[in-house]
This record gives C-alpha cells, structure tokens and sequence, in this order.
C-alpha cells in the first residue's frame, strides 16, 4: 500500500510539473472552465427567480450544492485520472504496451499517466461555489463525500462506456458521449425527473451517486443509510469498471505507431 | 539455463473482410466475412541466458508480434512459452520485473519533463528505494553519457540523447533480460556505435541477455552472437553471426588496379566483370572458383599497383537469404 500511495503521489507530482510546463495555457484553461460553469448558474439563478425560488422542491441553495459536487467530482477525477477520456484512443492506437511492460495494474497506470488542465478549474469552482453557498457542517462534508466517492463513481462511469472499446473495436462515437452521458444528468435537481427516469439514474448513468445522493445526505434526510449507499455504490462502480476494463484488456491487439508520452 | 523457450507459438488474428463498394458495405453490416491472418507460425526457440540474439525479418515477418508475446503485451493463440521461468501472459507483472524492453518507436519517457524526472517516475514503478536508486541513475548517468542533458525536458533533446535515455531507463531495474525493438532507428553513426557499445558493456559485465529485432545489420554485426531469421511468421534460418557471414559470404568483390591502361573481355568464372581504364572490378562465387585462383588470374592480366577484396556486408547477406526463402 505505502509503495502504490508513494507512486500516486509521484503521478500527480510530475504530472502537475509537466502540466505547469506551460502555465499560460494551463492558468488560461482553468479559468475558461471556471467561467463557463458560472455561467450555467447564472441562468439557473435566473430561472430560481421566475419560478419562485424552488424548482422540483430544490431551492437554489440546493442547486449550488449540486453544482458544486459535480464540479468538484469531475474536476478531482479528471486531475487524479487525466487519461480517463483517452481510453478508447489510447486502445485503438495500440498505445497501452508501455503500461503492460510495467509491474503495475494497467488501468490505474493509465489513468494517472496524464492530467487534465481545465479539471483544476472544474475543482476550484466546486470549492469556491460550495464555500458561497452557505452549507453547514453536514454540508461541507457530504460535499467532500460527493468530491472523493461521487468522482469514483463517475470516473468508473467514463471508464467502463471508453473500455467498450475492446469490444467494439472503435468506441469513438460512446467515447466522446462519455463525460456528457455521466455528467448531464449530475447538473439537475433530481426532483425534475420521473421515476423511470430515476431509476436509470442510479444504475445505468449513475448520477443520482454523484450528486444526489450526498444532497440527501446534506439535507440530512437518512443521512447514515444514504451514506452507507454511497460508500457501497463508489466500490460496486470502481469494482466493476475495473473488472470490465481487464475482461476487455484480454483482447487487446497492440499496435505499432509512433507514440510519445505527453 | 534458458531465458527465453518458445514451442510451437502461434498467433493468429481474426481480421473483417472488406470488400471494395457500396453494396459490399451493406452486405458486410448483416453477413460480416472474416479471415485469419497467421502473424507467427509454430517457432520453437530457446535463447540462453546472457546470448545476444538478432531476431531478423523484412516488415511483417512476425518479429514485433513474437517480442509482445514474449513480454506479455499479446497473448499466444497456441504453442507453450516461458520468459525467464514465468509464464508472460499468466505471470505479465513479475514478469515485467525482470526484463527491459526498449521500442524504439514508442517512448517511456515523459516528453515535457527531464529524464531525469522519468528515472524517479520508473524508480517508484518498480519499487525501487531510494539510495539505490540514486546509485543506480549515476551509474547510468555516467555509463550512457547523459550528464549533459539529463536535466532537459525530453522533448528538447536530439533523436539520439533520447535514445540513449531510453535503453538507460529501461536498465534502471537491472533486468536479466532485454528487448530492443528497433534501438537505432534514425540514430547518426557515432550515437549508434555508442550505443552498441554501452549494450554490450551491460552484456558483459551484468549477464543481460540480449534480444534484438533491428533492419541495420551493423546493429546485428556489431552486437549479437546469434541470428534467427524469421519470414512469413516463422523461423527460416538459426546460425550464429558468424556462420551466417561463412556460410552466406560466397560473393566476394575483387578490385585491381593495373599501371597501364589494361581492360579484357568478361571471363566465364566471373559472376559480374566490369573494366574501366587501369581497373577491373569482379565479382565471384567462391563455390565456384577460389579467390586465391581468380587473383591469380588477374594478376596474370599485366602490371598490377593495388589489390582489393572485399567481403558483402551484413545487409546485402540478409537481402540474399530473404530473397533466396521468397524465391
């Protein structure tokens, strides 16, 4: 454990180096994601007012919460696994050879191999948006909740619909939809949608364990069980999304392209 | 004690069949046609522990193919194989802890960051503590002349300190085994004979067994012992370096020079003849006639001032053996 702890923190190491290598554009992405998510709740505000301050029974303070989750989420798992949308590439080029000659597992060596710029901007707005939105105790920490174990689970969500890959061979088209399938859903109140709906939003594009299920939490609203859930639904997604990822691994074909680890 | 045994290895790809047009393509989306491409056929192989070993082949012989069965990249579709004991498909992790693999193609490097960042990187993929890391970055910091530039982001550095970077980081684990897939591609002839140099120095003074796919015969020259020939996905020919220039250097290109102005008519011994004033060029089979007797014919021919001999090099030996299988 202390020697797989100690590569992480090397992974996030260098790969902030090399990111920082060009801090222009890194500086300059992160703030484009942060504006761009502040607009989305400017409008959401403006929305708020003209219905009268609450939306599916949210109010706007709970919107806030579940932008601020999603962001955060999204923002952590793409600087921790900046690879995460590169799957289907990396497969279909036959670039993951330099991680099969490694004595580590594949997939997270992928994964960590690389991360995202913008992400940071991603996580910085969760955490100014969350600090705004006035939580209190409960609040802040199922944040953090949604943060660590809501990243998981949609990080596992992107991993398993880029992983078709092995099996379809060019997954491009799932590929591409991946970040938006998982995390389209993450930025509603979940009180909009029906029930059918809903249940797909807990099993098949699992937003419900990004966001909503930590809102439950900060409401207070069986807070114990609902945590409970969202510990087990964070190991059941990484559990199977690393599962399906090694099931297809065994179909790999390799390549022979000229590959620079950027 | 074997670090490499191959039986009987096959890998077979299952490719779509596309055929040209429109129509093909609709007819190919309900009843899809597949086909089976034989990349590797039946090799049995065994290479000893510290043996240099050329694995030589035109492209798409099966020699990329073979080197990712071996390391466990691909696994084999039939026939038994063992890398250094273990099993590459079943044991890929242990394994990976014992071998070095350098592709020239591909990087393991980080490209925005020095190498010697990427050396850290590797020393905690494979475990390694940090005094002897330390100790083992100097040694090929010194060993591989990268002082100079082991501080530059990679994507500053030549073709050939890159290289040299490589096969270094892929040493950073001491494997008893490596793989080096096309080591001098692009590289000037100075960075490549240094580089052969610093293999064979690990060859000798770590045991390191040596496996080499290269097209520069003067990598195989240079470097190896041992010389598999593979085309077609199989084995055409297992002779050492040496046997391969004896037995395969029959053709040898005699040179005379002549104080007049001397010039004759093709003799029926000479494979190829060709006459310029006061110098004749020829070439001869040795099976047929010995360079010592068609020497004597030429000197017999006027007043000679300069003699030359000379031996094919390794690549015009392979052509022929490539061309003589195909044939």
């Amino acid at each position: 454990m202390k020697h797989k702890l100690r590569l992480a923190g090397m992974y996030f190491r260098f790969n902030l180096a090399s990111i920082l290598e060009y801090r222009a554009s890194f500086f300059l992405s992160a703030a484009t994601m942060f504006f761009n998510n502040a607009t989305f709740l400017f409008f959401w505000g403006v929305l708020f007012d003209r219905m009268g301050g609450s939306i599916g029974g949210y109010d706007f303070r709970d919107l806030m919460f579940i932008w601020a989750a999603s962001s955060a989420a999204f923002g952590l798992s793409n600087i921790v696994f900046g690879n995460l949308t590169n799957i289907n590439e990396t497969v279909v080029r036959g670039e993951l050879d330099t991680y099969l000659l490694q004595p580590r597992n594949v997939l997270l060596s992928l994964l960590m191999s690389r991360m995202s710029f913008s992400a940071w901007g991603d996580l910085a707005y969760g955490v100014v948006l969350i600090c705004l939105s006035g939580q209190g105790f409960r609040g802040i920490l199922a944040f953090l909740l949604a943060m660590v174990t809501g990243g998981v689970v949609l990080s596992s969500t992107i991993c398993i619909l880029q992983s078709t890959v092995f099996f379809l061979g060019d997954a491009s088209f799932l590929a591409n939809m991946s970040t938006n399938l998982a995390v389209n859903f993450t930025t509603y109140p979940e009180g909009i949608f029906p029930k059918a709906v809903r249940f797909l939003l807990y099993w098949l594009i699992p937003a419900q364990f990004i966001v909503h299920v930590p809102l439950r939490i900060a409401r207070g609203i069986h807070a114990p069980v609902w945590v409970a859930a969202q510990l087990l639904a964070a190991a059941f997604f990484a559990g199977f999304a690393m599962w399906f990822f090694h099931r297809g691994l065994k179909k790999y074909e390799s390549g022979n392209m000229l590959v620079t680890r950027l | 004690m074997y670090s490499v045994t191959a039986k009987n290895l096959t890998k077979t790809y299952r490719t779509r069949v596309k055929q040209p047009g429109l129509r093909a393509a609709f007819r190919a989306l309900v009843r899809p046609e597949y086909r089976e491409v034989q990349a590797v056929r039946g090799i049995d192989l065994q290479v000893e522990q510290g043996q240099r070993l050329a694995f030589i082949g035109p492209n798409g012989a099966g020699k990329s193919t073979t080197i990712k069965m071996m390391t466990g990249i691909l696994s084999p579709t039939s026939g038994a194989l063992s890398v250094l004991g273990l099993s590459p498909m079943e044991n890929r992790r242990e394994l990976s802890r014992h071998i070095g693999t350098v592709f020239g193609q591909k990087s393991q490097l980080w490209f925005h960051l020095p190498a010697a960042d990427s050396f850290k990187l590797l020393g905690a993929i494979y475990d390694i503590d940090s005094p002897t890391l330390e100790k083992r970055t100097a040694r090929l910091r010194d060993q591989f002349g990268l002082g100079d530039f082991f501080n530059t982001p990679v994507r500053r550095l030549s073709l050939g300190q890159r290289i040299r970077c490589e096969v270094a980081a892929s040493l950073i684990h001491e494997p008893e085994l490596l793989f080096l897939d096309e080591p001098t591609i692009g590289l000037d002839v100075v960075v490549k004979r240094e580089l052969r140099e610093r293999i064979l120095e690990m060859n000798r003074e770590k045991g390191v067994t040596v496996f080499l796919t290269s097209h520069d015969a003067g990598d195989i020259e240079n470097i190896c012992q041992r010389a598999v020939v593979i085309d077609g996905g199989g084995i055409v020919l297992d002779e050492s370096v040496e046997g391969l220039r004896t037995k395969h250097m029959t053709v040898k290109k005699l040179t005379v020079r002549y104080a007049g102005e001397y010039c004759a008519a093709t003799p029926a011994w000479a494979r190829r003849f060709s006459c310029a004033p006061g110098c004749v060029v020829c070439e001869i089979d040795t099976r047929r006639i010995g360079a010592e007797e068609a020497l004597g014919h030429l000197l017999s021919l006027g007043s000679v001032t300069d003699i030359s001999v000379e031996d094919p090099t390794m690549e015009q030996i392979i052509a022929s053996i490539f061309e003589k299988e195909r044939a």
